[in-house]
């Protein structure tokens, strides 16, 4: 199926978050981390999401997944392919997660299991959302998808162990993981950080290139406004909870009046010759 | 004359292997040789596994040297015995990558930036001590109402402020930053490494900075050395390594930095 | 501690000072402690029988019948009888149970303290030896170690009884000196991961001499889980010597144990059950609060682990 049909109507947003609160108990009292936030995603887009440590950029986007900690209480609504995730029940919610709606993590090394062979997880995934594809079927998916995000020796990987993956590798199996049951949207929490600028520069191409692919939409929640500026299309900037400032990626970048964006702006260091003038 | 030299400095490291196997080893460092010149800043760039942060520690000796040599101020380190090394860390100022694993948890804040004066100058009294840590907590903009607080209370960008007096009081000669800012926010980071060119200018210091961000480098740095798999790459100004590199993979590493 | 990470800047930093009292790690690990009901009710349960172990003449005292005293108007091996103050009843000899068992208590308690204040001193030392000295050192040190555990401690217990005859100091010092195995081992660990850390590594590069850094840095940080593992080797020791008891290895007469008690009650307790029910009683609601106050310290001082 091509992707512009895949897509379907891009001017009706995907995703819609309404209203969205979220509050963590603590012994030392309740902390507000996401304060209201409104914000909606189209398909076929990637939206960059900017904030520093903090700001509640991952809490935002952990919640259409229901993976928030135990203390924490949410309010408001997001609306996904009908339904409103907030009021879903764990068995709906599984139905949704990891098949129609994936994420992938900052820490490949932590989201795998340790002790099982990349191709058993991987093999996991496809069967519990597609459980009836043959074994074989299922296994040439998978080896197929490895392929896909130019994992070299994609049979070889198949039956190593996580930690015989460089990070690199292993962000990529990740990101092959949350493809495997072609999901509508993929949300991205600092896929990147960890790894060396070479590195990053190979994957952030390659999802890219999966993004247009498979004709989904890309939640990519990054402190590196550069690394924004190279991959999408728009950007919410988040402080304290609330989305500051939201629009197409070059008019945020250059353009924008927002005083923290500008300060955000600011505090990247450049390599421009004019040395000293961001500090 | 240069304020540190190294010469074919090599670090190896044995692989942890079982028992009765062949051992096998890790050459982490690779006869490395260069010179920091009084006043400058050298940023060591490289990736991880480069061996940036093992170079800098056989430096102070804290991981073994295989070989080579570390001559500081006209002394060979390596020649030292632990005591005599001891003496000369007062003149070896050191920051670390994560601000907040490297204080001590539950010591508070005045506690931690008063132990090397105990440890370098034993005869000082207290008050003195008390007025020479009030006096670089204000360098570093802390407050003194924090004095009695931990570690864990901080946020990465105070508790790196906090480090960074710690590593200043004695005075040293030579400070090491590894990698001062990757943990920090850009605007937190900004913040950090505007101090540390402040302080540097001000208490004329020879700056030896390890970073894997070459923009961060872009802007406190006087020479670049590129380091990849132990090996020196390419040295030279920010001017020649940023403007016209000549090593592939400096070349490779500075098309891979994201820009706006 | 999200509240106390405010964004950078000075400003913020002063208000934060202002509103929220500092607290050191162990002030909040006390906190943490005291929030926890089920372990704060184990403490006073712990706090109430330990008064009564100490205050155990004062039950001879009140019941009138002694830990040896027979009692002549009142036949042995007799059930419970509220009026004639026999608690618990009477056993075989006509002693009081009730006042055998806080005597007992006494001793088992003493037994623990003992044998766990042994095990603290052996196990931190040679834990903190171990991983410190580290490489080939540390490595026979663990050997040993592993030696030790593999011997089976009711062999060991026999042998040297036999040996030195049956004093009950014997029994404290062989029971402790099993039990600080297990605290080297945790301590051992607990300072390979200390020594490795970055802020001893900050210290050895400020030129800071080893026994400061041992001192200063790397003690603190173990004490606190030194004292869990206390908390949890006491009610083991109060096992061990139960068991020792029940095989007649145990305190010798006119002293007892609860473990004594519970085995001189096994071998009749289809005929006379309530000598058994006191002392088992008390052995087990002693050692449910122990291991609820040990939890509750763990869960306080490490809170990562729940």
């Amino acid at each position: 199926m091509p992707w512009t049909q895949r897509i379907g109507n891009v001017n009706k947003p995907i995703l819609s978050i309404e209203n969205l609160h979220i509050t963590f108990s603590t012994p030392d009292g309740d902390v507000e981390a996401v304060k209201g936030l409104s914000l909606e995603l189209f398909p076929g887009e990637i939206l960059g999401i900017a904030g520093e440590s903090g700001s509640g950029k991952s809490q935002t986007w952990m919640a259409p997944l229901g993976l928030l900690a135990d203390n924490s209480r949410v309010s408001g609504k997001i609306s996904f392919g009908g339904r409103d995730l907030l009021n879903l029940n764990v068995r709906d919610l599984n139905k949704v997660r990891g098949a129609e709606l994936a994420m992938v993590f900052q820490d490949p090394m932590t989201s795998l299991n340790p002790y099982l062979k990349i191709g058993l997880q991987l093999l996991e995934s496809i069967q519990i959302h597609q459980p009836e594809l043959s074994k074989s079927e299922a296994k040439f998916r998978c080896l197929d998808m490895l392929k896909r995000v130019a994992l070299t020796e994609p049979e070889t990987r198949f039956n190593q162990f996580p930690h015989e993956l460089s990070g690199g590798m292993r962000q990529r199996v990740m990101i092959a993981m949350a493809l495997l049951n072609q999901p509508r949207v993929l949300i991205a929490d600092e896929p990147t950080t960890a790894l060396d600028v070479t590195i990053q520069a190979e994957i952030l191409d390659l999802l890219r290139e999966l993004q247009r692919d498979f004709g989904m939409a890309v939640v990519f929640i990054t402190h590196d406004l550069a690394v924004i500026a190279k991959l999408c299309d728009r950007v919410a900037i988040m402080y304290a909870g609330e989305v500051q400032e939201v629009g197409v990626t070059s008019d945020i970048l250059n353009r924008s009046k927002h005083p923290y964006t500008q300060s955000l702006l600011a505090a990247i260091p450049r390599i421009d010759g004019s040395r000293g003038e961001a500090a | 004359m240069s304020l540190l030299e190294v010469s074919s400095l090599s670090v190896n490291f044995n692989l942890p292997t079982p028992l009765f196997q062949k051992k096998r080893i890790l050459h982490a460092v690779k006869s490395v040789s260069f010179a920091v010149e009084s006043g400058e800043t050298l940023a060591i760039v490289g990736e991880s596994g480069s061996g940036k942060s093992t170079l800098v520690r056989a430096i102070l000796r804290l991981v073994t040297a295989s070989e080579g040599d570390v001559v500081f101020d006209g002394e060979n380190l390596m020649n030292l015995n632990q005591g005599e090394m001891r003496v000369r860390r007062k003149r070896l100022g050191m920051i670390f990558q994560d601000p907040i694993a490297s204080l001590s948890p539950r010591r508070t804040v005045f506690q931690i930036i008063e132990e090397p004066l105990l440890v370098h100058f034993p005869q000082m009294t207290a008050d003195e001590r008390e007025a020479k840590v009030g006096q670089f907590m204000d360098l570093m903009r802390l407050p003194s109402s924090v004095r009695n607080r931990y570690p864990h209370e901080f946020s990465g960008g105070q508790a790196q402020r906090i480090g960074i007096a710690r590593a200043l009081i004695c005075e040293p000669d030579l400070l090491i930053a590894d990698e001062p800012v990757s943990a920090l926010d850009v605007s937190i980071q900004a913040e950090v490494l505007d101090l540390l060119s402040e302080i540097k200018e001000s208490q004329n210091l020879t700056m030896l900075f390890i970073s894997h961000d070459l923009s961060v480098v872009y802007q406190v740095a006087d020479r670049v050395l590129v380091l990849q798999h132990g090996e020196i790459k390419e040295t030279g100004t920010v001017a020649n390594i940023f403007g016209t590199p000549k090593d592939p993979y400096t070349q490779r590493l500075l098309a891979a930095i994201p820009t706006l | 501690m999200s509240l106390l990470r405010p964004t950078s800047t000075e400003s913020a930093l002063n208000k934060s000072a202002e509103v929220l009292q500092s607290r050191s790690l162990t002030q909040m690990a006390i906190q943490r402690f005291l929030r926890n009901r089920n372990a704060i009710i184990a403490l006073w349960i712990v706090g109430i029988l330990l008064t009564m172990a100490v205050c155990a003449p004062f039950f001879e005292w009140y019941t009138g019948y002694g830990k040896a005293f027979q009692d002549r108007n009142f036949y042995s091996g007799q059930p419970p009888n509220w009026e004639a103050r026999h608690y618990f009843g009477t056993d075989q000899n006509g002693r009081d149970i009730f006042v055998r068992t806080i005597f007992g208590m006494r001793i088992s308690l003493m037994v623990a303290m003992v044998a766990a204040i042994v095990a603290l001193t052996v196990g931190i030392l040679y834990g903190a030896i171990s991983g410190l000295a580290g490489g080939r050192t540390d490595a026979i040190m663990m050997r040993i170690l592993d030696l030790l555990i593999s011997y089976p401690l009711t062999l060991i217990a026999v042998i040297a009884l036999a040996y030195f005859g049956r004093n009950i100091f014997i029994v404290f010092a062989i029971i402790g000196l099993v039990e600080w195995q297990i605290m080297a081992r945790v301590i051992r660990g607990q300072v390979l991961s200390l020594r490795n850390s970055e802020f001893v590594e900050a210290a050895r590069a400020m030129g800071v001499p080893p026994l400061a850094i041992l001192r200063r840095h790397i003690i603190p940080n173990v004490l606190g889980l030194a004292v869990v593992y206390m908390t949890l080797i006491i009610p083991e020791v109060i096992l061990v010597e139960s068991f020792l008891g029940y095989l007649g290895l145990g305190v010798q007469e006119p002293n007892t144990s609860l473990g004594v008690l519970i085995s001189e009650g096994a071998a009749r307790i289809e005929q006379k059950p309530w000598f058994t029910y006191g002392p088992g009683f008390f052995l087990v609601t002693l050692l449910l609060a122990l291991n609820f106050v040990g939890d509750g310290l763990r869960d306080a001082v490490d809170p990562k682990d729940r």
